[in-house]
Formats: structure tokens, sequence, C-alpha cells
């Protein structure tokens, strides 16, 4: 409750004024972008047009085409800026508040070995985006995550090619508090939700990641399915309260978090569908619903650092 | 004729997966042992160090010491059987966890480096431990399953493979932990 009532001040004193001046931009933004839509309307319809009556796609296809080039050229680099200045303004100040040891870059992401590093997923990325890097020390545990979306291609028949999402949300690694040597990966329990018993059975056979682990946590087990390359070390970095901690968190948010240890780091996935930390282009964005969503997502992950405790340095690493 | 052959071949092979998979479970089991034995013997290389560091700081626990030694040199002797391990390891549990409560009392003992270090290996070992137990109750919550469950249970009676059963942690070994985690809170 205090936290929402530091924000509101945080917003009412520092946020507000800047707000407002960012909307005069975003207002300007949306104009052309209005203009431009309402515009386009006569070259597509004209191209429509000559295509209809010559019996040719081509000139719908190059009306579109220089509508799309105009919008590129001469609208998006506003748009660009804008969305450039919300965020050096806006979400690095809410970051800062949040906790003033953490960095934030907005065209920065995790790379992309980091993330093949993670072993989460299998698939090979064809296409790999993201931003709104943030990376920190809390006390001794070095943090650092990104929005990511990786993605794969396909080719159909007529050579057309098209993406699908492997992975899009936000990608988490940190510092783990114990020293490991082999790789675990806690993995969204599909098989054995679907299938039950047999579901294990299908589970044991893949051997991509190491032995399946049978853990003694019910309400986990049904939640997660544990891959290590070996059975006391995994039992090891999942301890009773961690997996407790684990389930806490996956109930609390209700995302399908994934994550795995690799190379004495811990990686997180959790999935979003939204695109986050983004302005909005239309509607008023002077409002403190919008300032707490951000500061809500943001926050998740924080939560994440305490939840799981790894700052709890009682064992050789420090 | 050509039947029976086949019917023969098909409970052969039933046999055989039955038969494999029966004592692939009573080898984890043993292996699981193993490693809980693996890191037992961890904890036991780290007490020698440990009653050398604490000794002259802590004049009142003098005589657990030396019963932690006496129960080291127990535990290492080679003719002791499974379960008397287990009983020995137990007692060796709660006296170090005893030690580890009465540091509380010796500040100067608290701040050094040296058993700070030594501590952090304790903490590690106990995790390590108490890591392998669970991974030796799995194997063996997995061979029961087999013991007891149709079909493998007729095998395992023709082979008279018995239930074992799981290690259990001591009611006082749990109350510990209850207690850290309060002090952490």
């Amino acid at each position: 409750m205090t936290e929402k009532t530091n924000l509101e001040s945080l917003y009412n004193s520092n946020l507000k004024p800047k707000l407002s001046k960012l909307d005069k931009e975003r207002i300007e933004v949306a104009e052309k972008v209005k203009k431009f839509i309402a515009v386009s309307i006569i070259p597509i319809a004209i191209s429509f047009y000559l295509t209809l009556t010559i019996g040719n796609e081509l000139p719908l296809l190059a009306g579109i085409g220089l509508c799309v080039w105009f919008y590129f050229a001469k609208i998006n680099p506003f748009w660009q800026a804008y969305r450039a200045k919300f965020k050096e303004q806006v979400i690095k100040e809410i970051i800062t508040f949040i906790d003033n040891r953490f960095s934030y870059s907005p065209t920065k992401k995790m790379s992309l070995s980091e993330f093949k590093k993670s072993g989460i997923f299998l698939m090979g990325v064809d296409r790999y985006r993201g931003d709104d890097y943030i990376e920190g020390k809390i006390d001794s545990t070095h943090v650092e995550f990104s929005e990511v979306h990786a993605e794969y291609r396909t080719r159909d028949s007529k050579g057309r090619t098209s993406y699908h999402t492997i992975f899009k949300g936000l990608l988490f690694s940190a510092d783990f508090n114990k020293h490991f040597n082999v790789k675990t990966y806690v993995l969204t329990d599909v098989a054995e939700k679907m299938f039950g018993f047999l579901g294990t059975k299908l589970q044991k056979m893949n051997k991509w990641r190491g032995e399946l682990v049978k853990l003694e946590d019910v309400e986990f087990e049904k939640e997660f399915a544990i891959y290590s390359g070996d059975q006391i070390e995994s039992r090891y970095i999942l301890s009773p309260s961690l997996m407790e901690r684990i389930l806490s968190f996956r109930q609390k948010t209700k995302k399908r978090i994934q994550m795995s240890f690799v190379d004495s780091r811990l990686y997180v996935t959790v999935p979003y569908r939204k695109n986050l930390f983004e302005p909005k282009l239309f509607g008023d964005i002077v409002d403190f619903k919008n300032i707490e969503e951000y500061h809500n997502d943001l926050n998740l992950v924080l939560d994440l650092i305490k939840t799981l405790k790894l700052n709890t340095r009682i064992w050789t690493k420090k | 004729m050509n039947n029976i052959l086949w019917i023969g071949l098909g409970l052969a092979v039933i046999f055989t997966v039955m038969y494999n998979s029966l004592i692939n479970k009573k080898n984890q089991v043993e292996n699981a042992f193993g490693g809980m034995d693996a890191q037992l013997k961890k904890r036991y290389d780290l007490i020698p160090n440990l009653v050398k560091s604490v000794k002259g700081y802590m004049e009142h626990e003098a005589k657990t010491l030396t019963e932690i030694t006496t129960l080291r040199t127990k535990a290492l002797s080679s003719n002791i059987s499974d379960d008397d391990k287990v009983a020995l390891d137990n007692a060796l549990t709660s006296k170090l966890g005893g030690i580890m409560v009465a540091v509380e009392n010796y500040p100067d003992l608290k701040a050094s480096e040296n058993f700070n270090q030594l501590q952090r290996s304790l903490n590690e070992v106990e995790e390590q431990i108490s890591a392998s137990r669970r991974a030796y109750n799995a194997t063996i919550t997995s061979y029961n399953n087999s013991v007891e469950m149709f079909p493998t249970n007729l095998l395992a009676g023709m082979l008279n493979m018995q239930r074992k059963n799981v290690f259990e942690i001591p009611e006082t070994q749990r109350e510990n932990v209850d207690v850290g985690d309060l002090l952490n809170n």
C-alpha cells in the first residue's frame, strides 16, 4: 500500500509534468498517422481500380508498396523519436524508483547466445529481437533481464516465408547462490498433465536435457517437469523451500514460467502476449493507471529475486 | 505350433523387460545410497577442521566436541552396517546443529573469517546431504512401486526382492530447519 502511495507521489511530482509534455508530442504523431491513413486511401483506391480494369495485380502492389515506403520514411521516425523519449523519461524513472541499483538500456536486449545458453527452448532460432534491457547488482546478486522475441521460419509450398513464435516475453538471468556443475531444467509439465502416468513414461524417454528428476513435492511435480544431468545436484539446487517459493511465484503471477540452472546462473522465462514497457499512441497517457501497469510489470521481476531469496548467501559461494 | 512359438517369444520378451527394469531399480537404490555416502564423507572430512578451529573458544562445549569426534571415528570404521551408518549420521547431525546454535554465544568465533568459511562449507554439505537423501528416497519409492505393483510384483516375489524403507528425517532435524528459517526472516 505504501508502495502505491509512494508511486503516486512520484507520479504527481515527477512524472505528470513529463507526461503532459510527452502527450503533446504523442498527439502530433497520432495526427500524422491519422492523416497518413486518410491520405493513403487515395493511391490505394486508384491502384485497386487499375488492377481491376487491367486484370493485373501489379498496380495494387505498387500502390501498397508506395504507402508502406512513405510510412517508414516519413511517419515512423516521429513515432520512434517519441517512443525513445518516453522510455528515457518515464520507464527509466519508474525503474529507478523501484531500485536505483538498476540501469536501463531501452534498445539493448539479452543476447541470443544467452537465450540459447539457457537451453529452455531447443528449437533453432531464425529471428531474434528484443529491447528494454535492465541490469543491476542487488547486494551480491547480479541480475539482468530484457524483453525478447524468438521466432523460427517456415516456407510453404509457394515459397512464402512466415515466422512463428518460439518465445515472447521476459528473459531473466541472475547469479545463483549455490555452486553447481551440471545443467538442470525446470519446465512446464505438459505431458504429465495431459497423459498422466503415460506422460511420465514419455518424459523419461526424452534424454535431451538429461534424466527426468521426480521430486517429492507433489504440487511442484504437477506444474513442472524437471530434467538434470545429476539426480543429487538437482535436488541440491531445488531444495524443498526453493520449490515452494517457485511454486508460489507461479501461482501468484499465473505465468507459465520455466527456468534453468546453467553455468552457475539461473535463467527464467516469463511469457507475455503484450509488448512490455511500450507507450500508447492513441489515448491519453497522463494517467496513473498506465504508470501503475508499467510498475507492476517491472516489479514482478524484482519480486522474483525476493521470492527466490537469491541473496541468501550461507553457502561457500559469496 | 507357430502360435505357441510366438506366445513363448512374447512371454520371454516381457519377462526380460520386467527383469531388467527390476534389476535396474535395485541398482539405482544402491547407487543412490553410494551417493549419500559420498556426501556424508564430505562432512566427515570437515569435522576435524571444525573441531580444531572452535576448540579454543568453546570451553563449555568441550564434551560435545569430543562426542562429535568419537562419532566420526565410528562412522568411518569399515565394519558397520548401513543402518548403523544412518543412525550415527543422525546423531552427528543433531550434535553439529547444537554446536552451530551455541556459536551464537561466542562473538569472537562468529566473526572469524576461518570459522565463517567452515560454517559455509558445513551449510553446503548439509544441504547436499539432504539432497542426496531425497534422491535416495526417490529411487526407493520407484523400487518399492515395482516390487509391489502388478505385474512386476510377481517376478519380484520369485527373485525374493523386498520392499525397502525410505529414509526418514528425524523429528529433531525438522525442528532445526524451522528454527533456521525463523532466524533468517
